[in-house]
Parts: C-alpha cells; sequence; structure tokens
C-alpha cells in the first residue's frame, strides 16, 4: 500500500529526515516511537503534502502512485488521512459545513454520488456517536475553543467520516486524559478493517495498549534505527530511548 | 463674506438661479450654500479624506445636475430583492418616481413617500426635523446636500406603530450625465415603533454622475430602526452617502453596510445617542475587487449613560482594491456605564490591495468599558492546508475561509430573508 524508500528532507536547508524507509501493507498497524526531534511529525506532514519541506531523494509510492506528486487535497481524496498533533482552529466554519464539503469531494473522487443534507447529517451523526462527540458540537466552528481532547475527537470523527485508505495519527495521544485516550483507540479499532492501515506516531507506550500494532518502528536521527513486534514498545517503555541513542551513535 | 472656495465658485452661481421657497428646504438652503462656498470639496489634505481622493473627481466647472428630471429607466434595474415584500420607493436621479413605487403599507398617520412633497405640505415631522442633524457649518457634502437636494424618501412612522414590511429605497442614477446628484431622506419615527429600512443605489453605465446623499435619521424613544444599506451590484458609481442619525431613550439602531462592488464609495456616519439605556450597532462588510474602494467613516457620540454600541466592520479586498476605515467613538462625561465597541478587520487577497484604517477612542467619562482594535493580514495558510488535506483544493479552501470571515458581518442582519440572500451573494462573489 505504502512504500516508503530512502527519503531524505529538509526544512531551510537543515535535513531532518535522513533515509527514512518503510513498507506498510493492507491490514497493518504500524508504531513509530522515538525521542523528540527525531523527525516523527515532519514525516507525518511530508505525507499530507505540507509544503514548506523539501524532499531532496528517495521515493514514496502509494498504491502504486507517485505521492509527492500529488497536492494534499488529491493525497485526501486518494485516501491519505493525517490527524494533526495541533488541529488548527477555524472561525466561522461549522463542522457540519466543512465536512460535508469535504466528504462529497472524496466522494466524487471514488465515483460515488454527493450526499444530500438529509443523507448527510444521518451519516454524521452515526459518526459523531461513533467516536462519542457531543452532537452539539456539529454546528460550532471547527475546533475554536474545543479542549484539547475534543480536537483531537475531533480528527478521529473526521477520519470516520472520511473512511481513509491509510491514517497517520501524528501524537494524536499527547496530553490526552485516560477517558479521552480509550475513546480515540476504540474509534481507530473500530475502523481497521483488512483494507486499510495506520500508522501511529507516538511518543508513549500507553496508547499501544489500546490500539495494538502489528509492528513497532523506534525513529532517531531521521530514520528508523530499529523494528521489532509490540514487545519493542514494551521495552522502550521500560529503558527509555538512551539505550538506542548509545547503540546508533556507537555504529556512527 | 470671504473669498468663496475656487471648487465652490460654479455651484455657487448656479445657486443663485433656484427659485427661492419657504419652505423648510428652501430655508435651509441659504446658510448651507454659505458654508459651502467656505468649506469648498475636501481634498486629500483634509484628515478626513486622507485616502479617498473625492476632490480628483470635481474637474472645474462640475456642477448640480439635480435639477434634470428624469430619462427613462429598464425596469429590470429597480426589481431589486424581488423575494421580500416590501414598500417600495424608486429615485431616478434624485426625484420621485411614483409610477416605480408601490407603498403597500398602511396605518394611522404613516408616510412613507417623497420628500419634495411632505415639504410642499408642511408636514410637521419634517418641519420640525429637517436638517436638524446634518453638520452642514464643518461637512461640505452635508452642505452642498442641503444647498442643492430637491427630493429624496421621506418616512414618517407615528409611535407605536411598526411598519410590517421594510421600506426598500432605490436612488437610480441614469447614464451619461456630468455632475452631482443630491439627493436627500428623512425618516422620523415616533415612541415604540420600529421600521426596517433597505437603501440601494444603482447607478447605470460606467461613467455617471457623482452622488451625493444625505439621509437624516431620528429613532423615536423605545423604538427599533434597522437600516441597510447594500449595494452588490458590480456598477457602482462615484458615491458619497452621509449618514446622520439621532436616538431617544431606550432606542435601539442598526446600521448594515454591504458593498460587494463600488468605483468610490464614501459612506459617513454618524450618530448621536441623545437617550439613556440606547443601543447602537454598525456592521460593515467590504468585498472588494478590481480597482474598487471603499470608505467607511463611523462616529458614535454617546451622549447619555447606561448605553452601548457596537462597531464591527470587515474587509476582503482583492486585486488593487482599497479599503478605508475610521471609527470615533466620543464618550462625553455624563455618559457614565458606556459599553462600547470597535474592531476592523481586513484580508488582504492580493499583493497590491489596500488597507487603512483608524480606530479612535475619546473618553470623558471614567466609568466606561470601551474596546477598540483592528488587525489585517494575509489569509492563514495553516487553515488551507488543513481543509486541503481534508481533500478541498485550494480555491475551495480559501473561499471557505474567506466566506467564514465576511459571513461574520452578514449574520448580524435580523431581516431572515436578506440575510440569506447576502450570504448566497457573498458565495457567488467569492467562488467566481
Amino acid at each position: 500500500m505504502l512504500s516508503i524508500k530512502d527519503l531524505h528532507a529538509s526544512i531551510n536547508g537543515k535535513e531532518i529526515l535522513k533515509g527514512f524507509g518503510l513498507e506498510v501493507k493492507p491490514g497493518e498497524v504500524h508504531a513509530i516511537m522515538g525521542p523528540n526531534g527525531t523527525g516523527k511529525s515532519t514525516l507525518a506532514n511530508i505525507l499530507a503534502g505540507k509544503q514548506d519541506y523539501d524532499v531532496t531523494e528517495g521515493t514514496v509510492t502509494f498504491q502504486g502512485k507517485d505521492l509527492l506528486d500529488m497536492a494534499p487535497e488529491e493525497r485526501a481524496r486518494e485516501g491519505v488521512f493525517l490527524a494533526f498533533q495541533y488541529p488548527v482552529e477555524i472561525p466561522g466554519v461549522s463542522i457540519a459545513n466543512f465536512m460535508k464539503a469535504s466528504l462529497n469531494e472524496v466522494r466524487k473522487h471514488r465515483d460515488l454520488q454527493p450526499l444530500d443534507a438529509v443523507e448527510f447529517l444521518k451519516v454524521m451523526k452515526e459518526k459523531m456517536r461513533f467516536v462519542e462527540i457531543d452532537e452539539k458540537l456539529m454546528r460550532r466552528a471547527v475546533n475554536e475553543g474545543f479542549s484539547g481532547g475534543e480536537k483531537k475527537r475531533n480528527e478521529i470523527f473526521q477520519m470516520a467520516m472520511l473512511e481513509p485508505t491509510l491514517s497517520i495519527l501524528d501524537e494524536t495521544d499527547s496530553g490526552l486524559d485516560i477517558d479521552a485516550l480509550r475513546i480515540v483507540a476504540n474509534g481507530v479499532n473500530k475502523l481497521k478493517n483488512e483494507n486499510n492501515a495506520f500508522i501511529v506516531i507516538t511518543h508513549y507506550q500507553r496508547l499501544l495498549d489500546y490500539i495494538v500494532p502489528d509492528f513497532v518502528h523506534v525513529m532517531y536521527n531521521g530514520r528508523i534505527v530499529k523494528s521489532g513486534g509490540k514487545e519493542l514498545a514494551l521495552e522502550l517503555e521500560a529503558k527509555g530511548y538512551d539505550w538506542i541513542k548509545q547503540e546508533v551513535d556507537a555504529t556512527v | 463674506m470671504n473669498a468663496i472656495h475656487p471648487t465652490a465658485q460654479a455651484f455657487y452661481e448656479q445657486w443663485e438661479q433656484l427659485e427661492p421657497t419657504q419652505t423648510p428646504m428652501g430655508i435651509a438652503r441659504k446658510p448651507a450654500m454659505d458654508s459651502f462656498a467656505q468649506l469648498g470639496i475636501p481634498t486629500i489634505r483634509h484628515e478626513d479624506w486622507k485616502y479617498t481622493n473625492v476632490a480628483a473627481q470635481f474637474k472645474a466647472g462640475l456642477t448640480d445636475i439635480t435639477n434634470i428630471t428624469s430619462n427613462t429607466v429598464d425596469a429590470n434595474h429597480l426589481n431589486l430583492f424581488p423575494f421580500l415584500k416590501a414598500n417600495r420607493l424608486v429615485f431616478v436621479n434624485g426625484h420621485f418616481s411614483p409610477t416605480l413605487s408601490d407603498v403597500i403599507d398602511a396605518a394611522e398617520g404613516l408616510v412613507i413617500g417623497s420628500l419634495a412633497l411632505y415639504n410642499e405640505l408642511g408636514h410637521m415631522a419634517l418641519r420640525d426635523n429637517y436638517n436638524t442633524l446634518a453638520n452642514n457649518d464643518k461637512e461640505a457634502f452635508s452642505a452642498l446636500n442641503t444647498a442643492f437636494a430637491q427630493d429624496g424618501a421621506f418616512i414618517y412612522v407615528p409611535a407605536k406603530t411598526e411598519v410590517a414590511h421594510p421600506v426598500i429605497i432605490v436612488h437610480v442614477t441614469t447614464e451619461g450625465l456630468q455632475g452631482v446628484i443630491n439627493s436627500r431622506s428623512l425618516i422620523v419615527t415616533g415612541r415604540s415603533s420600529r421600521l426596517d429600512v433597505i437603501e440601494s443605489h444603482q447607478y447605470l453605465g460606467n461613467d455617471t454622475a457623482l452622488g451625493n446623499q444625505l439621509l437624516e435619521i431620528v429613532v423615536g424613544e423605545n423604538g427599533l430602526v434597522n437600516y441597510h444599506k447594500i449595494m452588490t451590484d458590480g456598477n457602482i458609481g462615484k458615491h458619497v452617502g452621509n449618514l446622520v442619525a439621532k436616538q431617544g431613550n431606550d432606542s435601539r439602531f442598526n446600521t448594515y453596510v454591504v458593498n460587494l462592488a463600488g468605483q468610490l464609495v464614501r459612506n459617513n456616519m454618524v450618530v448621536d445617542i441623545d437617550g439613556k439605556n440606547s443601543e447602537a450597532g454598525f456592521y460593515g462588510l467590504y468585498s472588494l475587487d478590481g480597482a474598487s474602494q471603499v470608505d467607511n467613516h463611523v462616529t458614535v457620540k454617546h451622549n447619555e449613560p447606561h448605553c452601548e454600541s457596537h462597531q464591527l466592520f470587515k474587509g476582503l479586498l482583492d486585486d488593487k482594491s482599497t479599503g478605508v476605515f475610521n471609527g470615533r467613538i466620543f464618550v462625553k462625561q455624563d455618559a457614565q456605564k458606556t459599553n462600547a465597541f470597535q474592531s476592523n478587520k481586513t484580508i488582504l487577497l492580493s499583493e497590491q490591495a489596500n488597507t487603512y484604517t483608524k480606530p479612535q477612542l475619546e473618553i470623558f467619562a471614567d466609568d466606561v468599558k470601551c474596546s477598540h482594535g483592528a488587525t489585517m493580514g494575509q489569509i492563514d495558510q495553516t487553515m488551507v492546508f488543513y481543509l486541503r488535506a481534508r481533500g478541498l483544493d485550494e480555491a475551495q479552501a480559501r473561499a471557505m475561509l474567506n466566506q467564514a470571515f465576511a459571513a461574520d458581518v452578514i449574520e448580524k442582519i435580523t431581516l431572515e430573508p436578506l440575510k440569506e440572500w447576502l450570504l448566497n451573494q457573498l458565495t457567488q462573489q467569492l467562488t467566481r
């Protein structure tokens, strides 16, 4: 589904990704862990199409197509979804309006008829229950005045609406209390099937108790330095990241 | 008398030919002309006209042409706001057109009609109120208007009368005229009355006369007046609009000024809050492209305690358009417990667009709550990216953000069908 090969990227001349590689197949959940400042969010933003970065080397192929060649909206329509680490507040744009426009663009791309207001409302209410969001939120402006937990749940709600093929969760768990965390994780688990895949970027192992990954990768200094199964996350939780840094730095 | 200002010379000579009358309009002319002769047309050296070069429109010898009575007018231009059941008053080149007008509301003492007619008839409310608010000593365009205006709307709403339908006032300026058309209106509302007014200006053709309009509104005690000035058509010429209003105790007065077009538009608005426990609202949107220029000047005078005023003006400026906002709040020493707020926000959509803003507060009372603020900037790229990351293309994303920014002002309108129509007009403008 997703194939990232030898990806190098920089911002303002500073190289952040230094030969990142990853293969993701349908039905898989990949966790990417690692200390702060190793390029995890950069990776997420590059996959979503944020234009502040210069990709200097490497390829990203998504379902056989060159992902880096696509505009952000094309990626979204093709089925790539980024749950933002810091969802932006958009005053004046209601969630309902925004999601209706968004869902219908995605549907158009999939050769589906746009939903009319009644059908849309039905889908929206169903998905809101799914992520346990208060229906009152849908008339409010996107993320405006939302608590941290509400913002993250709103991301998962949007994910549920758009039914992406590949979802990237960028530190969705950071700053969440345990109840909100469980709701977010439940949402992901219910959406998970054999045709879609998830990349879960996290700093903490706690989320992985709820979203069980098939693979855990440790990212350090712009690339993956260690991969393993879910037990690797537990090891990181127990021992921290220093031993990995030492291992890597010793080989350089 | 001092020498006549050069820009007033031709007007003065012309004015001397006007037949004097002893009506309220006639009596007001001479002092106004004397004042205009001293003031002349303000230039950009005049602080209040710094960014709006209206003087450039006054080439030598330009005169008042309000005397010219109408040519034929295509009725298509007059069917404005067809979705509203309303009273309609139509003026062509500053003169009432009875055949194009249609008044549907009737009540004891209610007047919706021509100022010229009720001036002749000597209507009491007109005699008592005409020219009492206009500041002819300081405002050149007011003085010019008072000296020359022939006609305009006159609305009198007696006490405890709620006018069931809005009054739509349409001013049409026909093609191929050079000069100034002065039109004058007066609205007087009694105690506990209610009135909705929508005013629109239609300039037919590209190079039309300059419209100089003056509207006086007296809002009665415990009354409500909602005044809307809607200019949405592509072809809005050179226009100076003066609104002067006075409010009584416990009254509410709201002004909504929406410009989705305008070649050169100046909206002056001055309200005196002369009663306790009253509220005034000023809401303006100017969403412009091409070389349009819209200049809003608002002055709110808090003369009495326990009153509240709101000013919210937003600009969306594309191409080489220019937006100007100048807002003033005066709070007199006696006007304790005043709440007065003012905000001007602008988004510049092009590198060539210009915006000028000047929020001013002058407060002489010590127990008040006042605020003012202005922001200007470009559309937020992180918001655009967020929307694009959900499948909207860049144009859609920008249109959605601009709509949200501007709709905020239109949402304040309480006349539901007008609000919906304007939101729709805005969407069309932003997505074309």
